[in-house]
């Protein structure tokens, strides 16, 4: 099963810097090549914040599996990323 | 944010989920940035998280800071929330904690079951504050002080308890301390007290043995020169305790000025040489009298030379004086006796010599001879020189007495035709005599001669006359009435005589019985009557006692021992006939002075005896060797070279059974007297003797049986 995530960041804040580094070493570690990472920058595109409902950055949305969750924060916590991710 | 789109609990459920998640990442930091609701841009939180990030240090450093346990547990006791502090004191870090079963963790076992317990109760809403002991990592146990604070959540729903704990170990520790020490402080207060309260009684009882021994203490500083008296001081003092002096110069003012200096120079001395003080002084109490003190006081050094004080004691020492006093006038007294009755032995055998011989050259005048009349002057001189020997004999109490049982009524009713005359018309003598009067044991003779000598005093001291009382009475002695000397307890007779007279000085009391001593112009009076009185009374083993008040009278109490009733009264004397005092028997004549032995041989040679004498014992026993079974008597003195009379007749009356003996003496001799007193049946004539005397008792004992 793919799993599709979005990061919703803010430039290169600190939080948003560090949940890009993290989300990607996340997908390439435990998901591979089943993972789709995709990354907005609300400074470039705000108006993409609306349709998941984004309230702060940095926030990882996982799009698939449904649920649609969210994971807010730099993602520093692995295991409990991959907790959160994997509870699907 | 939610609106007004309709969703499910399960969507509602996500939502609060990730708004939870969404307000702990922001509080944790991770946030960059929030989406504006309106312009939908994201708000780039780098300043505000700055602001964030102090203001959740601060409520981190508020959770951690200040000592507090922080600790929140659901309602099955597993543990959601705890703050650094709490791990610090459990020992566990936070993640170690999270989610764990808070009693099973971290209350001791013996504890868990009571513990579960309350925190039903604390659910319950029974109590909110809780205080229990907690088990560390390491084993440890602190005691927690738990406020509790129920939670709920949104829909009022309990959920769970917030605690916040002090660790009391330390602060329970100090109060069991606190407790142990305000007891222990109790207990020693308590012991305080009570020592406090034996130290007064200890107090006390110096006091009283201060007080019982005239004893105060005293405390000078020799800086300041304030004075402290203890409170038995101003007893000692005449003084009441507020009078106390309170400096040297108002004590100083207490000393008999006399004294001053000298305890002003002791003072001195002492606190130069380093010595104790030690001196008798005189104080003079409020009302002016003179009391004498033995003052003693040690100068006390402390480290400084300002810390010097001197402490002392003054001890009353009156009665110690009086006594001393006393024993001086004793003393005296013995040692006038002593000379007095030496000088009155040899006198005595002047005096017999005198009077015998100027007896034998009156026998040589015819009545007509104008010799006669000279030599009755002579007479006269030498009887009055025998009266003043006898009265100096009596107050050294050497004379002999030979004591009777005695009437005093009887012997005052006689004597007062004669006491009336003396007095003379302007003194009133009234007789106030016991009826039922118990005898005395006394000399008759001497006890008139007592009567007289207090009489004739009593008149002198009425020169413008009065009343003159002789009363007599039975009394009961004990110590209680004199402390000046022992007396002897038992009944005796008193015999007073009272006049209304002068009155006596104290100085004039304490010398009156001094022989020697008047008060009577020179030339009226011998200073021997009181003497002779003071002998004959205490010779009689009675007391005399003088009460006077000046411009008031005088009174002397004569108290003499009642007689046993086994003594028997005196035997009235036979007068004999001059005539019939002559006989042919041999006499043996032992005396160790010429004159009185040639006088005595003369006189009993013209009485018709037959006459041998000796000058001692040994010639005596070798007269008598020679003229077995001749002498019918022996005529001797008492104290002799070499031996007595007595052991001389007992040694002869053993030869010849049949001997009598008179004895002559001038003296009084333990010999044959014990006491001075000698048995009435033992015939001894006294020095002077007359003649006639003589004749008579030589005639006496050759007659009796």
């Amino acid at each position: 099963m793919r799993v599709r995530l979005r990061l919703y960041v803010s430039g290169n804040a600190p939080n948003s810097a560090r949940a890009i580094a993290n989300a990607k070493t996340i997908c390439i570690e435990h998901f591979d090549t089943r993972c789709d990472l995709e990354i907005i920058d609300l400074l470039a595109q705000p108006l993409r914040a609306l349709a998941d409902g984004i309230v702060v950055t940095p926030t990882l949305v996982r799009l698939l599996p449904l649920p649609v969750q969210k994971i807010v924060g730099n993602l520093s916590d692995t295991s409990q990323v991959l907790l959160a991710l994997a509870d699907a | 944010m939610i609106g007004s789109e309709k969703l499910s609990v399960k969507e509602l459920t996500q939502r609060l989920a990730e708004a939870e998640a969404t307000i702990a990442a922001l509080l944790s930091g991770e946030i960059d940035a929030v989406v504006d609701a309106g312009t939908q841009t994201p708000v780039l939180l780098a300043k505000a998280q700055d602001a964030l990030r102090l203001e959740r240090d601060r409520a981190q450093r508020y959770l951690d800071a200040p000592e507090i346990m922080l600790l929140a547990v659901d309602m099955d006791s597993r543990i959601t929330l705890i703050n650094r502090y709490a791990c610090s004191v459990l020992g566990w870090t936070v993640d170690e904690l999270m989610g764990r079963h808070w009693v099973d963790c971290c209350v001791p076992a013996r504890m868990r079951a009571a513990m579960n317990e309350h925190f039903k109760g604390l659910l319950a809403g029974e109590f909110t504050v809780l205080e229990n002991p907690i088990l560390t990592k390491s084993g440890e146990e602190r005691l927690i002080e738990w406020r509790n604070t129920l939670l709920r959540d949104d829909a009022g729903v309990l959920c769970g308890v917030l605690s916040s704990g002090s660790d009391i170990t330390e602060r329970r520790q100090v109060e069991i301390t606190l407790q142990k020490t305000t007891a222990d402080l109790l207990e020693r207060t308590k012991m305080l007290e009570e020592q406090g309260a034996a130290a007064r009684r200890s107090e006390e009882r110096k006091a009283y043995a201060l007080n019982a021994a005239h004893t105060g203490l005293w405390e000078l500083n020799t800086v300041t020169h304030a004075l402290t008296w203890s409170p038995t001081m101003a007893p000692v003092f005449g003084l009441h305790p507020d009078q106390a002096p309170t400096n040297v110069q108002e004590f100083m003012a207490l000393i008999h000025p006399d004294d001053r200096r000298l305890v002003e120079t002791s003072l001195a001395q002492a606190a130069v040489a380093g010595t104790d003080f030690k001196q008798e002084f005189r104080i003079i109490w409020p009302d002016g009298s003179a009391h004498w003190i033995d003052g003693r006081a040690r100068m006390s050094r402390g480290t400084e030379d300002e810390s010097q004080h001197w402490m002392g004691v003054s001890i009353d020492i009156g009665d110690r004086k009086a006594l001393e006093a006393q024993f001086r006038q004793a003393q005296k007294m013995e040692a006038v006796g002593q000379l007095a009755g030496g000088v009155a032995h040899d006198f005595n055998n002047l005096l017999t010599s005198i009077l015998g011989y100027s007896g034998f050259v009156m026998d040589t005048f015819g009545p007509q001879d104008r010799r006669r009349a000279d030599m009755d002057e002579v007479v006269k001189a030498g009887q009055r020189a025998a009266g003043l020997t006898r009265q100096l004999l009596a107050f050294s109490r050497k004379q002999v007495l030979q004591p009777t049982r005695l009437d005093l009524n009887a012997l005052v009713k006689g004597m007062h035709p004669m006491l009336s005359r003396l007095i003379g018309e302007q003194v009133e003598l009234i007789p106030s005599l016991a009826a039922d009067l118990a005898p005395v044991r006394a000399d008759p003779g001497q006890l008139e001669q007592v009567l007289m000598n207090l009489v004739v005093n009593a008149r002198d001291a009425m020169p413008s006359g009065g009343r003159l009382t002789i009363h007599t009475a039975n009394v009961e002695l004990d110590q209680s009435f004199a402390h000046d000397v022992v007396i002897h307890p038992g009944p005796y007779v008193m015999l007073s005589v009272s006049d209304t007279g002068v009155g006596m000085t104290e100085a004039t009391k304490r010398r009156l019985f001094e022989p020697f001593f008047t008060t009577k112009e020179a030339g009226k009076g011998t200073g021997l009557g009181l003497a002779t009185v003071y002998g004959i009374v205490k010779q009689s083993g009675g007391y005399v006692w003088v009460y006077s008040e000046l411009g008031t009278g005088t009174s002397f109490k004569v108290h003499l021992p009642r007689a046993d009733e086994s003594s028997e009264l005196v035997n009235p004397v036979v007068a004999m006939d001059h005539a019939a005092a002559v006989g042919t028997e041999t006499v043996l004549v032992v005396e160790d002075e010429d004159a009185v032995r040639l006088l005595t041989r003369r006189i009993l040679e013209e009485a018709n005896y037959r006459v041998f004498d000796a000058p001692n014992p040994q010639q005596a026993e070798a007269v008598f060797e020679a003229n077995p079974n001749v002498f019918s008597l022996l005529v001797t003195d008492v104290i002799m070279p070499g031996s007595t009379g007595p052991k001389l007749f007992a040694e002869l009356v053993r030869r010849q059974p049949t001997l009598k003996v008179l004895y002559v003496s001038g003296y009084t001799d333990t010999a044959i007297i014990d006491g001075g007193q000698i048995d009435p049946t033992i015939d001894l004539l006294q020095k002077p003797f007359s003649a006639n005397a003589l004749k008579r008792r030589v005639r006496e004992v050759l007659d009796g049986e």
